[in-house]
């Protein structure tokens, strides 16, 4: 019976494109109430994403620290520099260690007494008494767990007195950024939990208004996927516009914020370049806002559509 | 094409509105329904359009038990039957264009293709030229009208229409009931509930008499 249809795929898109800007016009209808529930929902996301983008920036200025951290191993008496020269470049080989130094008992012992103040009074002493010693700088980003590791091996050998790290500090901002992203993660799930119901709730809302419309073209044989179609384009539309107010949002916040941190950065004696959101992240936040747009947008479509039916 | 087995319907109410109806339609037939106000016509039409299901009996309707057809098989059935409503049901916050042009977007009709049946439709019920109009500047006899261009539209083998002359003046009645005659002489088959016995006999078609949920007469 269904003569002349045409099913063709330009026919499928030009069916589509016009549902799009079906939606589009009914945003534009809705216009208020829909800019404050695509602000509110930018808002819910950009709070996630202002914190995650300030924990990457953390991360890579806590490489950069490490950097100037070092690990000493203070080597026995026994150990002649030959044998200290050659245990450095074993303990180079190892993935943790960027890079590593020997420090003869004569070197160790004019870099103390550049520092120390005895200046001359250790002359006096016949023996040096200060051991042979190899500082080892860990590639950035090892952890405090991996540090502790490598230097229980260290310390187990023979040829190492004692191996120590200022592990305190290393540990302390290893669990502040583990606190960070975790932080990131809870609030990020529950901000798009809330972005996905309050899609679901305005599609709801618009289900309900639209009532008759949707009686009458089931009346007319038109199928769920028909009728659901606007209303999942509306969903995606506003968790994608969301998206965009959520970008601009952590650009202005983190804005606001640099003057601050620059201060912070500055009272450690340190520059502090804030990296921004970058573009491929931005266009994945409006991806994925524009996703769970969609699914609020679904989830109510499916627990409403199917109750209204005509009488 | 159309058969009705046993078919009684009870409202959750507890109102008969049809009792025991044993009926068919053959392929292009055309058959007025016809009885007092409250006598099921209306019911009867429903349950064929799936709107209401019977209590008891069943429907067949090209060779299918449409009691047996699955929810998602609905609408497609839906699509091949001209549905003529009592009461208009068009969409208000779109044109009249957009109104007939409907059930063809639905059947996957892609939108720069459908301009041409859609006045061809318009043309058919007289309202050629009031494509851009919504439905509340038209007259009741008017919006009727659109109603029925948009059961047209998609060329159904099947009507059912529900006093589909209700607001239309005598002349226009004669008129859209000339239009369904030409249609069935195509070889669509239709139904149509009415209370203008004027023109059922002037149309000397085939005449179902319900009365208090029964079926009177079928001649
Ligand atoms: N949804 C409903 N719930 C309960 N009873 C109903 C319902 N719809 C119709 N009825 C009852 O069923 C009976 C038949 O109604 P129906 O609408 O089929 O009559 P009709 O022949 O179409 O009448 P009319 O010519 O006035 O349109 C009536 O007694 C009516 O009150
Ligand atoms: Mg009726």
């Amino acid at each position: 019976m269904n003569t002349g249809q045409t099913l063709s795929f330009s026919g499928w898109l030009q069916a589509h494109a016009h549902v799009a800007r079906d939606s589009l016009a009914r945003l534009r209808v809705n216009g208020l109430s829909s800019l404050l529930t695509i602000l509110m929902m930018g808002c819910a996301l950009s709070l996630p994403t202002t914190l995650w983008v300030l924990t990457q920036n953390a991360t890579l200025a806590s490489h950069d620290w490490q950097r100037q951290f070092s690990l000493t191993l203070y080597l026995s008496q026994r150990i002649n520099e030959r044998q200290g020269q050659q245990l450095l470049a074993e303990l180079k080989r190892d993935p943790l260690v960027e890079r590593g130094e020997y420090l003869s008992p004569k070197a160790t012992l004019a870099e103390f007494r550049d520092y120390s103040g005895f200046g001359r009074a250790l002359d006096l002493l016949e023996d040096n008494p200060l051991p042979a010693v190899i500082v080892l700088w860990p590639k950035p980003g090892t952890d405090a767990a991996q540090l502790d590791a490598f230097l229980a091996k260290q310390h187990a050998r023979t040829e190492i007195d004692l191996a120590q790290a200022d592990s305190d500090w290393l540990e302390r901002l290893s669990a502040l950024l583990e606190f960070g992203t975790r932080l990131v993660q809870i609030m990020g799930l529950m901000l798009g939990l809330t972005v996905i119901l309050v899609v679901a709730n305005t599609i709801r809302l618009n289900i309900e208004s639209r009532r008759e419309e949707i009686v009458v073209m089931k009346l007319i044989g038109a199928p769920d996927g028909f009728i659901q179609r606007p209303f999942l384009y509306s969903g995606t539309l506003y968790g994608l516009l969301s998206g965009v107010i959520a970008c601009l949002g952590v650009a202005l916040t983190l804005n606001a914020l640099t003057p601050h941190l620059d201060a912070l950065a500055a009272s450690y004696g340190r520059a502090m370049d804030l990296q921004g959101l970058a573009l491929g992240d931005g266009l994945k936040l409006v991806g994925l806002a524009a996703l769970m747009g969609w699914v609020g947008a679904w989830q109510s479509v499916w627990r409403n559509l199917r109750h209204i039916e005509p009488e | 094409m159309l058969e009705l087995q046993g078919v009684s319907k009870q409202y959750p109410d507890g109102q008969v509105a049809l009792d025991s109806i044993d009926l068919s339609l053959g392929e292009g037939e055309m058959a007025f329904l016809t009885g007092h106000s409250g006598a099921g016509k209306s019911t009867l039409l429903k349950l064929i359009a799936l709107i209401e299901r019977p209590s008891q009996g069943r429907i067949i309707v090209n060779g299918t038990d449409i009691g047996r057809l699955p929810r998602g098989h609905i609408p497609y059935y839906r699509q091949n039957i001209g549905l003529i409503f009592q009461n208009v049901q068009l969409l208000h916050d779109r044109s009249v264009f957009d109104n007939v042009a409907l059930p063809l977007l639905i059947q996957g009709f892609s939108p720069r293709d459908l301009g041409n049946r859609v006045r061809a439709a318009l043309d058919t019920v007289g309202l050629l030229g009031m494509e851009s109009k919504a439905p509340v500047q038209l007259s009741g006899g008017e919006q009727q009208r659109v109603g029925i261009a948009r059961a047209l539209v998609v060329r159904p083998r099947l009507i059912l229409a529900d006093e589909p002359t209700g607001n239309l003046d005598p002349e226009l009645s004669e008129d859209i009931m000339g239009l369904f005659g030409r249609f069935n002489e195509l070889g669509v088959s239709l139904m149509i509930a009415t209370h203008d016995i004027d023109l059922i006999t002037r149309l000397n078609k085939r005449r179902i008499v319900l009365s208090r949920g029964l079926l009177e007469g079928s001649a």
